[in-house]
Order: C-alpha cells, then sequence, then structure tokens
C-alpha cells in the first residue's frame, strides 16, 4: 500500500514538475524518500487510490520525448497551419507548421495564446443551467448533457417561429455541418464576427466581380499603398502578408511602403512613409491618386469606357484641394502618385479601423480601381482565391429585431459573443431576453437560449443553458484555404473537462429530432469522410495511409503561391458613387472615434490569456487592459495628463480608460483599442479595470452601401476621468538619444546603392585588439542574427519565450514597478530621418532584444558565487541553484536583459499545465535571463551525437526564432563559416549593439534596419 | 575613593574629576536611558519585522525594480560603511600622529565604529534575494569544489568588510581594558563585577602590563591605519568595477574614503554633543575638540567637493555620451532634488565653518552634522540610484518604488546601532579615562589630594 502511493506521488511528481529539476536517478530515489516518509507519516486521505503501472505503454509515448500533432489554428481567418507539442498526454507548446503554404512554419502571438485558452482556469468545465440572476451576474449550476439536450429537443418540435444559429465567422467542417442543420431542422444561421473585413469583400463585387476578400501577394509588388489595412497585426493572414513583406523588403529590390491612416498602427510603423490624413478624407487621396495614373497614362487595366468615366470623376481634382481635405502636403501626396505610376507591380490595399466608419464603400471601392487600372489583378491580387466572410452585421440587426418581436422560439449561439462585440445601442441583451417572448402572457411555450461555448463570456451568461464545447485544441476539424488548401485540425490531447465537440453537439440535436446530418455518426468521422471526398478532387486517395499522412503532415496543401490572372467585372455602379468626403466631424475641432483590433487582444477573445494581457503593445508598450490614444492637442485642451482615466463619451455611451498620449494620431481621433473591458470571460479579462466596452460607444446604423458596423468616425467627447495611473507601459521612453541601438540603412530609389543612415556602422568588422586573452570555443559557439529590416515588432517572439521557458505572468501592479519577466522584449524607437526634401520624416524601429550572450560579458565577472558563468560554447549560462541573488549582475548588464524573481510566481491550476517540463521553474530571489533556448540546444546534441556525427546548422531553433513570421531572427553555429548565422553576421548591415562602446562582443549581431528615403 | 573635589570652577582637570566623571556614567540608569533603550529596541522592532515580512512575502517588497537592482540597502551599507570610517581615523591614525584632540572622543568613536560596521553588514545580507543562502559568499572548503568568484568586488567586500569589523573590533576592546579595569574597582554589582571581572582580562596596572599594552596599541594602530584606506577603497569597487555609467569611475577610492570620513566625524559630532550635554562631560569634551573635528570636517567637504568636480569634469573630458548624459541627468533630470540636496549638505553648508565663532558653536555643530549625514546618505543615493536608472538602453530606463519595507529597515539600522551605543554607554566608559589623563598635568604627590591617585587610580583595588 505504501509503495502505492510512493508511485503515485513520485510519479505524479515526474509527471508534473519534472520541469523543477531535471530528475536525476539520485535525485528521483531522494524524492520518493522523502514521499514515501511524508506518506507514512500523512494524516489518513480518505481519497487513498490504488493506482497500477502501465507495464506497455502507450505506443508513441515516451516519457521525457516530444509528441507533436499537427493541426490548424482558428484563432483569425487566416486558417495557418500548426503543430501542437504535447508531453506526457499534455500539450505545452503551439508552433507553426512548416507544411502549411499559409505561414509556413510560423505563428503569430495570438495563434500562439490559444493554448492558455485550453488550459483557461475559468473555462467552463460541464453543461450548465441558469438557475437565477442576481445583480452580480447569473448563478448557474450543473446539469447533465440529456437533460439540456431534451429541453432543446423539446423547444425545437414545439417551435412555431424562427430557429436560429448564431455562430462566430465558422470554417470548413462546422460550416459544412452547420449549412446541413440549418437545411434539415429549419433553422436559420446567422454569423457574427466582428473581425470579418465585409466591406473589402463588397468592395470587390463591385469591382472584381466577386464577393470576397482576394489573395494578396505583398512580395511581387514593388510599391505598397496602404489605406489603413493592418495586415501585420490582425488583417486578412498576417503571418503570411508578414513573411511576404519582409522577404521582400530584404531583398535586393526592397518594395516601398506607403501607408495611410490616422493613426500609427504597427503596420504604419513599418512603412516608409506613414501620411495622416483627417479620418473619412482618404477617399480624396484614392481619387487623386486615380485622377494621377490617369494623368500619367498608367490606366492599361482599364476599359475605354471606365477611363473616361473616372477622367470624369476626377476631373478638377488637385492636389492643392486634396491637401486641405485631407491634411496631407500635396508634395507628399504628388510623391505617392509617383512612386505608385513609376513601379511595374504595386499594390494598394484598403482596410482596417480606416473603413469601418459610416461609409467606407467609395475608398474601398478607388483602391479595387487602383489596382485594376495599374494592372495589378493577376499581378499582385489574385482574385480567383477569395475568402468569402459570412458575418453579416445586417443580419444580426434583423435577428435582434426578429428576437424583440418574439419571431424567434429557440436560439443556438456557437463560438460568438455578440453581446460583448456588438454594438450596445442595437439592444442584444434586451432582444435576447424575449427570445420566445418567453412565455410572456402570450400562452406559448418559453423560448429557449442554448449557448455552445467554452468559456462563460458576456453571451453565454445570457443563455438559458450552457453546453461546453472543447477549445480549437481537443477537436477536430478542416480548414478549406482561399487557395483550395486543406487545413485538418485534430485534437493534440483528450478534452479535459466533460465537453463536447461542436460538431458533435450539432449531430446529437440533430440526431435527437429524428434527423441525420451526415452519415458519420460522430465529428471526428465526419471530418475523415469530408477530408477525404475534398482531397480526392485534388489527387488525394480515399486510403487511410493517405488520411494518416495527411493528419500528420496537417492537411494537403498543394497551392503554389502563383497568382491567378483574372478579369475584373466593373460595376456601373461605382461610377455613381459619391466620392466626397462624407465622414467629417460635424464641426471644426471635434473629436471622432477610432476603435481598432490590437495584436494583443484582437476582438476581445484573448482577454482572458494572461500571455496576451502581459505582452507589451508594439506600439505603446502597454500591458494590461486597454487605452486611449490621445493627441497632446486635445489632451491639454481637456487637461490630461499620461495615465489619466479618461471618460471617453458618444451619444451611445461611454469608457472609462487610461490616457495615453501620442502625437502619432491624428488630432481630431480619439483610438482605442478593442477587446478589453470585458464584464465576464474570466479573471484576467474582467480584472483590467475599464469600464465600458468600445463597442458600447457605437451608434445603432449600418455603413452606407455596405453590410458592416460603424465603428470608426462617430463624434466622441474626452473628458477627464477621476483616476490615474492605469496605464502601465513596459518601455516609458522612446528616444534612442543618438546612441545608435537601432540603425537603420537609409536607401534612395528601388535597386539603388546601399547608403548608411544614421547608424553608419553596418558593415563595419573591425577586430579591436584585446588586451586579454580570447576565450576558445573548442566544438560550438553559438549566436544569433536580428534582422531589423524583416522585423515588423509583431511580438509573436515574445509569446513564444514566455511559452517555451516558462515566464511568469506577474500582472498590472508588478509591471509597474518595473518587475515583468519576459526574456525576451521589442524596444520601440521614434527617431526621425531626414527626407530627400530635407525635410524629416518619423523613423519608427523595432529591436528584439534578448541576451547578447557576450563573449566578454559584464554580468559574469561581478557574480560572486559563479551563478553566471561563460561556458565552452559561448553561450552566458546561469545556473539557477547557485543564485543569491545580489542583482549586480543585472546592474552590469549593458542591454537590461536580466529578469530578477522579486516574489514567487505560480500559475493557478490548469494555465498551470502548460509548464514546459524541459526547462527549470525558477524560485523567487534568483535572477534568470534568455538562454538561447538551451533545452532545444541539448536536444539537438542528444540526437546529433545518437546520429554519430555533430550539430548541423539548423538543427537548432529556439523558440523565438522558430516563430517569427518574418525569420527575422537566426540561430547557429559562429564557429561555423557555411552557417547562416555566421553569414549574417559578416553581412554587410550587421552591427552589434554597444559593442563598439564596451567591447561586450556579443554573440546576437543585428542587420540594420532599410528604409526608403521619402 | 574618598575624593573630595574642592577645586572652583576654572581649575583644571584633575585625575581624580576625570575617574569620577567618567565613571559616573556607568552609574544605574536613569529614566532617561531607559526610554531612548526602548526607542532603539522599538525601532529594531520595526526593522526586524520588515525584514522578516521581506523574507516571507518576497524581495520584491523592497522598492527595487528593473534596471535598479540596487537601491536604499547598498546606499544604507555604503552609508554605514563610512560612518564606519572615522573611529579607527581618530583612533589609529590620529593616534600614530599624536594628534591630542582625539583623547576624549575616539572612544566613542571607537564604539561607534564597531556597532557602524556590525550594522553595515547587515545590509549586504538583507539585500540578497536569497539570504539563506549568504554563506556562500564564503570561501568555504566543500565536497563539490565550489569557490565563490575571487574576481567579483562583492567578495572582496566580504573580505573587506569582514576583516575591518574583527581588526576594529580587536583595537576597540584593546583600548578599552585598563579602563574596563578601573571601573571593575569601582563596580558595585554582582554582574558588573563579573562583567568587567572577566573583560579586564586581569588587568592590574603594572608595568609590564603597561609595556605590552602600548606596544600591543601601537602595533594594532599601525595595522588599523591601512584598513581606513582599503575598506572604504574596496566598497567603492564595488562601482568602480562595473561598466555602469555613473559608477565607472578611477577616483572612486579616494573619493570615498574621503567622503566615509567626512561623514564618520559628522557622525561623531551628532552623537557626543547630547551625550556631552547628559554626563556632563563640558569639562572633558572642551571647544577645543569640536574646533579641532570642525576643522577636519571643513577639510574632507573641500576633498568630496573636489572630487564632485573631478566627476563632472571627467564625464565631459571622456567625450563618452553615457557618462556626459549621467552627469546632465543627475542635476537636471527627474532627481535632481536628490543631487542638489546633497551639494548643499555637503559642499555648501559645511563652508560656515570658515567662521571661527561656529566651529566652537555646539548648536550650530549639531545641526550641521544632521545636514552632513543626510547629505552623506544622498551622496550614495545619487551614485547608486541615478547611475541604475539611467544606462545604455533607453528602452531600459526606470524608476524606483517607494517601500515602506526600505523605510522600516532603514529605521530598524538606526534602532541596532543605537541599541549597541546606548547599551555600551552604560557599560563601559565611553570616553578613555587612560587617554585623557594622559594629556592632563600628572598630579604632584606633594600638591594634595590627588597624590594617592597617582599610582592608584585605574589600579586602586
Amino acid at each position: 500500500m505504501e509503495g502505492e502511493i510512493v508511485q503515485l506521488n513520485a510519479s505524479r511528481k515526474a509527471a508534473e514538475t519534472a520541469g523543477l529539476v531535471r530528475i536525476s536517478r539520485r535525485r528521483f530515489l531522494q524524492g520518493a524518500g522523502a514521499t514515501a516518509a511524508l506518506g507514512a507519516t500523512a494524516c489518513a486521505n480518505p481519497a487513498e487510490q490504488k493506482i497500477l503501472p502501465n507495464v506497455k505503454g502507450i505506443p508513441e509515448m515516451i516519457p521525457g520525448v516530444s509528441v507533436w500533432y499537427s493541426s490548424t489554428c482558428t484563432e483569425c481567418s487566416a486558417g495557418c497551419g500548426i503543430r501542437v507539442r504535447t508531453r506526457e498526454g499534455r500539450a505545452v507548446k503551439i508552433e507553426g507548421n512548416p507544411n502549411s503554404p499559409v505561414n509556413k512554419g510560423s505563428l503569430c502571438a495570438l495563434g500562439q495564446s490559444a493554448l492558455q485558452s485550453l488550459y483557461d482556469p475559468d473555462r467552463i468545465r460541464q453543461p450548465l443551467k441558469k438557475v437565477r440572476a442576481t445583480p452580480t451576474g447569473p448563478v448557474f449550476e450543473p446539469v447533465t448533457w440529456d437533460e439540456v439536450y431534451g429541453k432543446l429537443n423539446d423547444a425545437i418540435s414545439k417551435s412555431t417561429n424562427k430557429k436560429v444559429i448564431l455562430t462566430g465567422e465558422l470554417q470548413g467542417g462546422y460550416q459544412d455541418l452547420c449549412s446541413s442543420l440549418t437545411g434539415q431542422l429549419g433553422f436559420q444561421q446567422v454569423v457574427w464576427d466582428p473581425t470579418q473585413p465585409v466591406a473589402v469583400a463588397k468592395a470587390s463585387e463591385l469591382v472584381y466581380g466577386t464577393y470576397g476578400v482576394p489573395t494578396f501577394s505583398l512580395d511581387k509588388a514593388q510599391v505598397v499603398v496602404n489605406f489603413g489595412a493592418d495586415f501585420l497585426e490582425t488583417w486578412g493572414s498576417p503571418c503570411g502578408y508578414a513573411r511576404q513583406w519582409a522577404d521582400s523588403r530584404r531583398s535586393a529590390k526592397p518594395l516601398r511602403f506607403v501607408h495611410i491612416e490616422p493613426r500609427l498602427s504597427l503596420t504604419g510603423a513599418n512603412a516608409d512613409l506613414w501620411l495622416k490624413p483627417n479620418l473619412g478624407s482618404e477617399v480624396r487621396v484614392a481619387l487623386f491618386l486615380i485622377g494621377q495614373m490617369i494623368e500619367r497614362g498608367r490606366t492599361k487595366g482599364l476599359s475605354d469606357d471606365a477611363k473616361s468615366k473616372l477622367t470624369q470623376i476626377t476631373k478638377g481634382v488637385t492636389a492643392t484641394e486634396v491637401e486641405a481635405q485631407t491634411g496631407i502636403p500635396k508634395e507628399k501626396l504628388l510623391l505617392v502618385a509617383q512612386y505608385l505610376s513609376d513601379a511595374k507591380a504595386s499594390l494598394v490595399l484598403a482596410g482596417g479601423a480606416a473603413t469601418a466608419t459610416a461609409d467606407p464603400m467609395p475608398l474601398l471601392v478607388l483602391a479595387n480601381i487602383l489596382n485594376v487600372m495599374l494592372g495589378n489583378v493577376g499581378k499582385t491580387v489574385d482574385i480567383a482565391a477569395m475568402d468569402k466572410p459570412a458575418s453579416s452585421p445586417s443580419k444580426v440587426a434583423d435577428l435582434i429585431n426578429d428576437m424583440q418581436n418574439g419571431k424567434v422560439d429557440v436560439l443556438i449561439t456557437a463560438g460568438t459573443n455578440p453581446q460583448f462585440s456588438f454594438p450596445d445601442a442595437f439592444g442584444f441583451e434586451y432582444a435576447l431576453n424575449r427570445v420566445g417572448l418567453k412565455g410572456e402572457g402570450t400562452g406559448k411555450q418559453a423560448g429557449l437560449v442554448v449557448a455552445l461555448a467554452s468559456q462563460l463570456d458576456e453571451t453565454a451568461q445570457l443563455a438559458d443553458y450552457v453546453l461546453p464545447i472543447n477549445t480549437s485544441l481537443e477537436d477536430w476539424g478542416y480548414v478549406i484555404q482561399p487557395s483550395g488548401d486543406i487545413s485538418l485540425m485534430q485534437p493534440s490531447m483528450r478534452e479535459i473537462f466533460d465537453t463536447k465537440s461542436l460538431g458533435d453537439v450539432l449531430l446529437t440535436i440533430a440526431s435527437n429530432a429524428g434527423k441525420q446530418l451526415d452519415a458519420s455518426p460522430t465529428f471526428d468521422a465526419y471530418v475523415k469522410s469530408r477530408f477525404l471526398a475534398l482531397a480526392s478532387a485534388k489527387g488525394g486517395d480515399a486510403s487511410d495511409t493517405f488520411w494518416r499522412s495527411s493528419l500528420e503532415k496537417g492537411g494537403l496543401f498543394a497551392s503554389t503561391g502563383a497568382v491567378a490572372s483574372g478579369t475584373p467585372a466593373i460595376s456601373p455602379a461605382v461610377f455613381s458613387m459619391s466620392y466626397g468626403v462624407s465622414v467629417k466631424p460635424a464641426h471644426d475641432g471635434d473629436l471622432m472615434l477610432y476603435p481598432y483590433p490590437s495584436v494583443k487582444a484582437f476582438d476581445g477573445r484573448a482577454a482572458n490569456r494572461p500571455w496576451m494581457q502581459e505582452l507589451a503593445d508594439p506600439i505603446t508598450q502597454a500591458v494590461w487592459g486597454a487605452w486611449a490614444e490621445i493627441h497632446p492637442d486635445t489632451a491639454k485642451a481637456n487637461g490630461i495628463a499620461q495615465g489619466d482615466e479618461v471618460i471617453v463619451r458618444t451619444d451611445n455611451g461611454e469608457v472609462h480608460v487610461p490616457a495615453y498620449i501620442t502625437e502619432h494620431v491624428h488630432k481630431g481621433i480619439v483610438a482605442i483599442p478593442v477587446g478589453q473591458g470585458h464584464s465576464a470571460y474570466g479573471r484576467y479579462a474582467t480584472s483590467t479595470g475599464q469600464g465600458g466596452t468600445v463597442c458600447s460607444l457605437f451608434p445603432k446604423a449600418l455603413a452606407k452601401d455596405a453590410d458592416s458596423l460603424v465603428a470608426s468616425g462617430s463624434p466622441v467627447t474626452v473628458l477627464r476621468g477621476s483616476g490615474s495611473g492605469g496605464l502601465v507601459t513596459v518601455q516609458d521612453f522612446s528616444s534612442q538619444e543618438g546612441r545608435e541601438l537601432a540603425r537603420t540603412t537609409l536607401i534612395t530609389g528601388a535597386g539603388a546603392a546601399h547608403e548608411h543612415g544614421e547608424g553608419g556602422h553596418g558593415g563595419e568588422h573591425h577586430e579591436p585588439k584585446q588586451m586579454y586573452e580570447q576565450r576558445e570555443h573548442p566544438v560550438y559557439q553559438w549566436g544569433m542574427a536580428v534582422d531589423l529590416a524583416a522585423c515588423t515588432g509583431c511580438s509573436a517572439c515574445v509569446v513564444a519565450c514566455q511559452a517555451e521557458n516558462n515566464i511568469p505572468v506577474v500582472g498590472k501592479k508588478i509591471v509597474s514597478q518595473g518587475r515583468e519577466m519576459a526574456w525576451l522584449r521589442i524596444e520601440r524607437y521614434f527617431d526621425s530621418i531626414p527626407t530627400e526634401d530635407g525635410g524629416e520624416e518619423l523613423k519608427v524601429s523595432f529591436m528584439p532584444m534578448m541576451c547578447q550572450h557576450c563573449q566578454n560579458a559584464p554580468c559574469e565577472p561581478v557574480c560572486p558565487v559563479y551563478a553566471t558563468y561563460h561556458n565552452e560554447e559561448g553561450m552566458n549560462a546561469m545556473v539557477y541553484n547557485r543564485c543569491v541573488g545580489t542583482r549586480y549582475c543585472s546592474n552590469n548588464c549593458s542591454y537590461k536583459v536580466r529578469r530578477f524573481n522579486w516574489f514567487q510566481y505560480e500559475w493557478p491550476e490548469l494555465l498551470s499545465w502548460q509548464v514546459n517540463p524541459d526547462v527549470t521553474q525558477r524560485t523567487v530571489g534568483i535572477m534568470e535571463k534568455c538562454t538561447f533556448c538551451v533545452q532545444r540546444i541539448a536536444e539537438a546534441k542528444d540526437i546529433a551525437k545518437d546520429l554519430g556525427r555533430l550539430v548541423e546548422d539548423g538543427d537548432i531553433t529556439p523558440a523565438c526564432v522558430q516563430t517569427c513570421p518574418t525569420q527575422a531572427l537566426t540561430f547557429g553555429d559562429l564557429k561555423d563559416p557555411k552557417s547562416r548565422v555566421s553569414k549574417l553576421a559578416k553581412h554587410e548591415r550587421a552591427y552589434k549593439v554597444l559593442d563598439h562602446h564596451l567591447n561586450t562582443q556579443p554573440s546576437v549581431s543585428y542587420l540594420n534596419d532599410i528604409r526608403y528615403k521619402a | 575613593m574618598e575624593h573630595t573635589n574642592d577645586s572652583k570652577k576654572e581649575a583644571p582637570v584633575t585625575y581624580a574629576e576625570v575617574n569620577d566623571t567618567i565613571l559616573k556614567m556607568l552609574e544605574p540608569p536613569g529614566r532617561g536611558w531607559f526610554l531612548l533603550l526602548f526607542t532603539c529596541l522599538f525601532f529594531l522592532a520595526i526593522g526586524a519585522s520588515s525584514w522578516f515580512y521581506q523574507i516571507w512575502s518576497g524581495f520584491g517588497e523592497s522598492g527595487k525594480s528593473h534596471p535598479i537592482g540596487w537601491g536604499t540597502y547598498i546606499t544604507n551599507f555604503v552609508f554605514w560603511v563610512g560612518i564606519a570610517h572615522s573611529g579607527t581615523l581618530i583612533s589609529a591614525v590620529l593616534y600614530l600622529f599624536r594628534a591630542a584632540f582625539r583623547q576624549p572622543i575616539y572612544r566613542l568613536a571607537e564604539a561607534m565604529t564597531v556597532f557602524a560596521v556590525m550594522t553595515a553588514g547587515l545590509f549586504p545580507i538583507i539585500h540578497l534575494g536569497r539570504p539563506w543562502y549568504a554563506l556562500w559568499l564564503m570561501p568555504y572548503p566543500n565536497q563539490r569544489a565550489l569557490w565563490p568568484n575571487f574576481r567579483s568586488p562583492l567578495l572582496w567586500d566580504v573580505f573587506a568588510v569582514s576583516t575591518y569589523f574583527t581588526i576594529s573590533a580587536t583595537f576597540f576592546f584593546v583600548g578599552l581594558i585598563p579602563d574596563i579595569a578601573a571601573a571593575r574597582d569601582r563596580a558595585t554589582t554582582k554582574f558588573r563585577k563579573a562583567l568587567y571581572g572577566v573583560t579586564s582580562l586581569g588587568w592590574r596596572n603594572s608595568h609590564a602590563q603597561w609595556k605590552h599594552y602600548t606596544a600591543a596599541y601601537l602595533i594594532f594602530a599601525a595595522f588599523a591605519t591601512p584598513l581606513v584606506v582599503s575598506v572604504h577603497s574596496v566598497v567603492s569597487w564595488d562601482f568602480a568595477m562595473s561598466i555602469v555609467p555613473g559608477w565607472h569611475a578611477t577616483i572612486f577610492p579616494p573619493y570615498f574614503v574621503a567622503g566615509a570620513i567626512f561623514s564618520g566625524v559628522a557622525m561623531v559630532v551628532t552623537l557626543i554633543i547630547p551625550l556631552r550635554k547628559a554626563f556632563s562631560l563640558e569639562r572633558l569634551i572642551t571647544p577645543f575638540h569640536f574646533d579641532a573635528m570642525s576643522k577636519l570636517i571643513l577639510m574632507t567637504s573641500g576633498v568630496v567637493t573636489y572630487s564632485y568636480i573631478t566627476e563632472f569634469y571627467i564625464a565631459w573630458f571622456s567625450n563618452n555620451d553615457f557618462e556626459r548624459f549621467q552627469f546632465w541627468f543627475r542635476p537636471f533630470g527627474e532627481f535632481w532634488m536628490a543631487f542638489w540636496g546633497m551639494t548643499f549638505c555637503n559642499c555648501i553648508f559645511p563652508q560656515l565653518l570658515w567662521i571661527k565663532k561656529l566651529r566652537t558653536n555646539i548648536p550650530f555643530l549639531f545641526v550641521l552634522s544632521i545636514f552632513i549625514n543626510i547629505g552623506m546618505w544622498l551622496e550614495r543615493f545619487n551614485i547608486i540610484f541615478q547611475s541604475l536608472t539611467r544606462e545604455f538602453i533607453p528602452a531600459a530606463w526606470g524608476g524606483y518604488n517607494f517601500s515602506w519595507i526600505e523605510v522600516g529597515i532603514t529605521v530598524g539600522a538606526f534602532g541596532w546601532f543605537g541599541m549597541w551605543m546606548t547599551l555600551f554607554i552604560k557599560f563601559f566608559p565611553s570616553v578613555a579615562i587612560v587617554e585623557i589623563k594622559e594629556i592632563l598635568p600628572p598630579p604632584v604627590r606633594n600638591e594634595g589630594h590627588g597624590h594617592h591617585q597617582i599610582a592608584g587610580n585605574a589600579g586602586h583595588h
């Protein structure tokens, strides 16, 4: 008996917290002995359990060895392929699937954080029934699946009115099944996903002839002019577009990128030229550009008829007039026109927050027309591969209307949170409470609202019953890409709780009602049969071998990335549209609202993931919660100081957020990231201190000619609130002070010779004389290269590092004390660079900063106990056990990359399941820092040893390098002259930070950023 | 002792008076003494509970942050080591130079030294993330063959401070022996008899003993003298050996030593003024002594001021942007008050001592000495804190978090120091009987009542 307890404890310890120490046999026996002693002396445990060793073992599971499952990310609709690393049955990390042509092995911050949705400590663990409402929120009670199914079946069978399933933007398998459900059971499907660029899709219909968002190829363009589409952050396929952008930027002929948006977004920060128009006046810029293209004879893509009509429309649009309307200097306007007309291939994009106004269509249409006339369709714009968003605010509005009028009996919500993300002004909550009129005085059966959700979000809180569905990492499915590729989803681990796949729930609902949606009894079988059927059209076979190999690969990937030619069909309607400035403040000086999705919270779905909350926003560097970006003039006029609480008010509601005062928003707007201010959804989401959601500010209106919401442009006032201190940023100083940390190479026209910019030291490879004997590295010398020209600042690496290395999340208060723990940070600097005409333009630099593993490390000699030392592979190693915590190493670190454990940080249960067992968890009072993912180095060396060879270039990929969407990071052996990192370290743009001042000899080389001189 | 003092006010101090005045201090304490002791113990309790809370809750309870790894605790450490300086300077160096003004003050200065080192020594441990492993800084043999890093200035600190403590404590004790014997001879209670009996090491006032004693004292004085220079030099290397702009400066060792003497003398003045008042030592500690200490303060203030100017000059001369920025930041940056406060206290205010009247103005000196103590604390704070807030990478610039725990521990340190001082003045002679007598005209046999004390006082039994 005693022995069994020991077994249980010891093995559980080993499985759960093997990360604490690398358990040696001796240590294991010590632990087992100690546990035995504890077991022998412990008080009687009434729940004593017998366990049996698994003599045969699970075939594919070897303790200590990772098992990887390919799947598909469902966080946004890009459909990136992912690989989930599991250890002893638990998912511990998500990485990009290199087989997927969408993301080519990379993964953004949001995608990686899906793991914290799986391990959300506030997940719904079993079916729930609402028993009563209280002022602090409804009270739910656990029930059985059968009870809810029974209620639902009852309601469906008795329903005489509409039955509606309100879903998010469902992908592939779910959507197919949902379509069957609506067909067979008479359900109506309404789709609501706030992130879908539905207006863009509509504009495609008007100009290209097909509804949908085309696939773009930035890497094939020489000039990209972008009206607000944040393609490096949340728009379209961020990983894929970032990769294309970066591939071009570091090529011999980098694309020139002009960004036109009233707010400096992360995407805009990466532009060569950022122009700050009045919100709503962008359409005039587009019109001016069309006029210029006609003037300059760049109308090849247009029919004569279209050309003459456009000539008519653009008549009299002069640079002076447009300057007055937009606030953009006419020299810059002409410059952009020049860029576009000179480029053989270009790309004009429009989207994002700038096109979420009451009248977005004119701008979107003109952007498409520019693509047509410049001949970009078929070159950089693929109108054959369209993503067709189904989300429809107008249908949601209709649904709300129907519910209000008692026309809906049964409402099922699945994977969408309209109570949070749909404007309050439409009255979703009120309407939902009138589903079936709840039997009020009608003598009818009360209506039924069932939420299918993983988290008890605002919408689920309103439901009568909540059915817990699997998160994407526990579920089957497939996603069909615009390119035709099919990406498969498979569970990486079994359900943690009593949850079911959304697909299975739909199948069961139908079968209970006596219908069969598909021949497959379960969703996994359905996915398999559908996939094989779809694949057979693309050369797959129906064999089990093919199925298995597809699962291993992650799907069926056959697309080549080539842009299909297409013939746009411009609708005559576009020639009768009004291209004036319709969105503008009622009075001069009035403010307009400008909400935008951020890489941190996206539309709000990442709000309960501590990694994402503590991730520093790349532009503002703020953590935990949202903020309002306010121009200094506005702040001055309203007596607002940095960090003061402000009340942002529209006719429809108000939001209390801290102020972030910045010159990088247009004077006329107040920009707020959406996705925060949850009233439900979990402990992290509700603890940000924000009062009200941004969506509560939106009017009850739909955009003109488009099925999209009016988010931007509402008249808004900003008042000083009562508090302050809600704004916590991890970087308080934005200037480099001329210290040449992040350097830039300025280039003039495409293909022109490189010219050294402010950095000027790129390509300097002098070997300074050293006073002391230099270190020897017998076998390897690990090093890294960071290409600033490719880094967009997206911060995916930061989350990867956090996930891989068990870096604690410490919370807003501790971050405000300057004690965040991230080993890797993205430094963001605002500096200026000269322009051709002698002026100055803003230059934003993003600089990933991690331990530089200096060969002359200042941290090493000062440690009194050798807790940090230099190893023979050129790394600055850290012995946690030996550290006494003098913090001298941190003081002496010139790069300030060491992090101290000020407190004992622990994950709450469930989030603690994510901990990487290969990495030691640190305790209070010790120093830690980037190790170049030494556990991966050790693993690669082990494998190489088994193979009887040395580690080769590419064997080792630290987490940050692995996930980087733009491959800005490269890791390898500096001793091997042929390794990629060696070559990059000798690149003409390469330099080492502070090395020429301090002779620290970092192992990390940076490559100058590249900017066109505007 | 059937001594009766019939001398007039202006009469010269006699041997007997010395004995009476000094040993009177050891008489059973009054209410004031207990009040003082309990105040100190109360402060100590605040400090101890703050420290325990910090250990229990996590080091984050202190105000440190990223990038400011060192703050109040190291400031306190340097401050107390600095205080500890003047004791040895006054007792050893001035002894070797035969400076006459040292006699009445050196005992107190030595006591202050020992207790200040005892206080200072706590801070490196308090400031550790894992104080329970402080032992690892010691080079002790172990089966892992793991030694500390002899290149680290923090390890030099361990040696420097522990050596200084050992030597100054020994020197202090040796100096005490004849006086303890004198106290022993007058002891009335059992406890005191036992205490003095043991600690006087059988001192019988014999010629041979005096001969050995004087030789030993000279040797210890010679031995302690280099330590005056070495300890604070080593402490300054904690900073100078780093590459932090504002720390990395070759001027630091002499600059720190001068500052230490400056602050130490000021602390002696702070302590001795109330003591002199409380125990009516006016005839032993006279304006002459204050005048001499004032001159020492004025001189060291000049050295410190010169060091400050040199720092700025070198920062400019180095043409190093990081240094220049740091030295621009100190007077004109966010924390300019700390810099200008220091400048006023250490450089400007002491200049009033050029006025002779003020050098012997006791209330003025007391106020001045408090200001200098504050100024010297600020100096260390400026060096440590201001340098760390603005290092190489602007993205990592940061600030400090005010913390009550640090205040508690700082207060506790004064309580700890005060407790030892308070106990000391009641249990041991705080003014050296023997050495005072050395500077008095020796009583002559035929001059009357003093006669049996010539041979007698200390050794009398």
